[in-house]
């Protein structure tokens, strides 16, 4: 496969955050009630990622070793301010809907694990496309996690009703719910393609 | 009376794990001992306190008075790194012996989603001085009660069998659940 | 190129370099979001208060006792409605309602503006109550659930969540009414807008004009209804601050249609003697002839208690 599709493919699939790595999981189980909340989640802590590998794989050689933790962390901040502030501007519903955790894609461990291990190793390209393919997984997982919650606790998928009301499972849409569908899907995920440790 | 019912409902009603999922990153990867989870719970104690006093006062008097709210995230995320490696530092000279029992759980604290969490819950909600303080014993309190249970469960899981699928996260996670869902029933507790 | 060295000066300008670099980032983009920002706080306001009231043209908000109250008048300056915004301790914590209402009391209907209730018990309240709610006589008494003697059905397995929203709802009431806020005890609100209520004044005044004319300029005195000025007045209820002065002059075309503020008895006989047929004709256009039906009604129900 192409080396450059491999980056990608490798964030998507073999290191996905969620599913594998088993990283960021604050916003996974808090944001994705809806698969329309955890979408958006995905997206915008995929922003930041991109931006955020892009800007400290540009900036490596600037930055000396030893302050390297505050100045990575400054930089992943601003681009959560600029998301904070343009989703508040033009996405005010989903400003309030995702609420606090807008905030905390800056201390959310991807981000500044991805910095740490990828960006500030390899160049401005390469670190790119590593932000989209972990972003994308990222995104995927929350989507995926937002269907499910969404479709056995509320009996819709992006807002269009399904199933009756009868078969909602409220306990999906609560935090407990949150938990087990996870725990469930990692579950399958290892049954289906079981982790070498 | 208040303070009370502001310390109860951060405790048990709305948990900081179990309610508003953050700090999941340590709960499920440092409770697997009840020691560890005990070390972690009293670092992040220390830091919380410290760290929401000093956002606190940061926000009254210097971001809004200079009108630069939209800095926020910035400088309250800075000022808990710069917090955590001046404690480190601090620990490691006055009290060794300490340091020896959080030291290794000190850096982790700045990438925990509680601590700053904490810091803009109650810029949101606008509590005052005393409440903000309150809110941040009672909140590491929570933290802390989450932690030891768990751990003290997960120590009784890995010496059962489970499915081999289900070995480690997941069943943690199911289990964080029916957790969860305990406390759940002290919900509507005050008010 | 290889990385710097990590001497304290490399370490204190490449610090420095990135603080100023994210600095004129961010003020450049807060400069470009600050208004759409704002805009779209408004417009979310405005939106939930069109959505429960009566349309209007023009929009004055005030405070009574802490709860947020918006008046809505039409072209001929005269109140097409109120809503009220109210918050209630709900069984997950705080919730905040806006209640709309017509000049009469009636409500004619509400948005849950945000709430932390259970999904599928207290959160049915969002569309729970829209029945039970116009269907409600405003002077028959505070709402309360059936348990409670009352004839408002709760949602099933939310007791606690319909009572706080039915108390939240009482108290919006009475802001509406411009009286003493409702606080449960049985003496209180209900029937008041049928007598004579006790008026309070307003905490603060402001004008959030929709339309591009100002009440100020246009004073009602030379129409043709000029002996009700004289009766207005002294009725018209506590909000009278300068900048809302035209309010009660406002009011004065809205008496013939039982305004909230006003009080409706003393006032309506006069109006119906006076008031020649025109006025009556612009004032159905207003509300559907329906303020007309329900004025009699009050009317008669006010005598009744006499």
């Amino acid at each position: 496969m192409n080396s450059k599709l491999k980056i990608v493919y490798n964030g998507l699939v073999t290191e996905n955050p969620t599913f594998v790595l088993l990283l960021g999981m604050c916003p996974t189980l808090g944001t994705t009630t809806s698969a329309h909340n955890g979408l958006a989640m995905g997206l915008a802590t995929a922003f930041v990622l991109m931006c955020s590998n892009a800007v400290i794989s540009l900036c490596k050689n600037l930055i000396p070793e030893k302050v390297h933790i505050p100045a990575y962390i400054v930089i992943i901040a601003t681009f959560v301010t600029v998301v904070q502030l343009c989703m508040n501007a033009y996405t005010p519903a989903l400003y309030e809907t995702l609420g606090l955790f807008i905030p905390l894609i800056v201390v959310n461990c991807i981000v500044l694990g991805r910095a740490e291990a990828f960006a500030s190793k390899h160049d401005v390209a390469d670190s790119l496309l590593d932000g989209i393919g972990i972003g994308l997984g990222f995104t995927l997982a929350l989507t995926l996690l937002g269907c499910v919650r969404e479709l056995l606790g509320s009996g819709s998928l992006f807002g269009f009703v399904l199933l009756p009301e009868w078969t909602n499972m409220l306990l999906f849409v609560m935090a407990p719910g949150a938990f087990i569908a996870l725990g469930l899907l990692i579950a399958v995920k290892n049954a289906i393609n079981p982790s070498k440790s | 009376m208040n303070y009370l019912i502001i310390f109860i409902t951060a405790v048990l009603v709305n948990n900081i794990v179990l309610s508003q999922f953050l700090g999941i990153c340590p709960f499920l990867g440092i409770s697997k001992r009840l020691d560890t989870a005990v070390g972690m719970s009293g670092a992040v104690a220390f830091v919380m306190v410290l760290a929401t006093l000093i956002t606190f006062l940061l926000q009254h008097y210097v971001l809004e008075t200079l009108h630069i709210e939209y800095l926020q995230t910035i400088v309250f995320i800075l000022v808990i790194a710069a917090l955590v490696q001046l404690i480190e530092i601090m620990l490691k000279k006055s009290v060794p012996s300490l340091y020896q029992a959080l030291g290794v759980f000190l850096p982790l604290i700045t990438t925990n989603c509680t601590i700053l969490g904490v810091a803009i819950m109650v810029i949101q909600k606008q509590m005052t001085l005393a409440e903000s303080m309150v809110f941040a014993v009672a909140t590491s309190f929570g933290f802390g009660l989450a932690l030891i249970l768990f751990a003290g469960i997960r120590e009784q899981l890995a010496l059962s069998e489970q499915p081999k699928a289900m070995e480690g996260t997941p069943i943690a996670l199911i289990t964080a659940g029916i957790l969860a869902m305990a406390f759940m029933g002290f919900s509507g507790l005050v008010g | 190129m290889k990385k710097l060295e990590s001497t304290p000066l490399n370490m204190v300008l490449s610090l420095t370099g990135i603080c100023l670099a994210v600095g004129c980032i961010l003020s450049g983009v807060q400069l470009l979001t600050a208004g759409p920002i704002a805009q779209a706080e408004t417009e979310s306001r405005q939106a939930a208060i069109r959505a429960v009231m009566p349309p209007y043209r023009q929009l004055v908000s005030d405070t009574l006792q802490g709860f947020a109250r918006y008046r809505g008048y039409d072209q001929q300056h005269r109140l097409t409605g109120t809503a009220v915004q109210a918050v209630g301790n709900g069984f997950g914590g705080p919730f905040t309602v806006m209640v709309g209402f017509r000049p009469d009391g009636a409500i004619t209907g509400y948005q849950v503006l945000q709430h932390t209730e259970t999904p599928g018990l207290g959160a049915k309240m969002t569309q729970a109550f829209q029945t039970a709610l116009t269907a409600w006589n405003p002077c028959s008494g505070p709402m309360k659930v059936k348990q409670d003697g009352g004839e408002v059905d709760a949602i099933t397995a939310a007791t606690i969540s319909s009572r706080a929203f039915l108390a939240a709802v009482n108290q919006a009431c009475s802001v509406a009414r411009g009286e003493a806020v409702y606080d449960g005890s049985t003496s209180a609100t209900g029937t008041a807008g049928c007598e004579q209520p006790q008026p309070v004044p307003a905490d603060t005044v402001v004008v959030d004009s929709v339309a591009t004319e100002q009440p100020v300029a246009v004073p009602v005195a030379p129409r043709p209804r000029t002996p009700k000025p004289a009766a207005v007045p002294e009725e018209s209820p506590g909000p009278a601050p300068e900048v809302v002065e035209p309010a009660p002059q406002v009011d004065t075309p809205t008496a013939a249609t039982p305004s909230v503020e006003a009080a409706p008895a003393p006032i309506e006989t006069p109006s119906e003697t006076v008031q020649p047929a025109p006025a009556d004709a612009t004032d159905e256009k207003a509300d559907n002839g329906k303020s007309k039906r329900k004025r009699k009604r009050n009317r008669n129900s006010h005598k009744d208690e006499q």
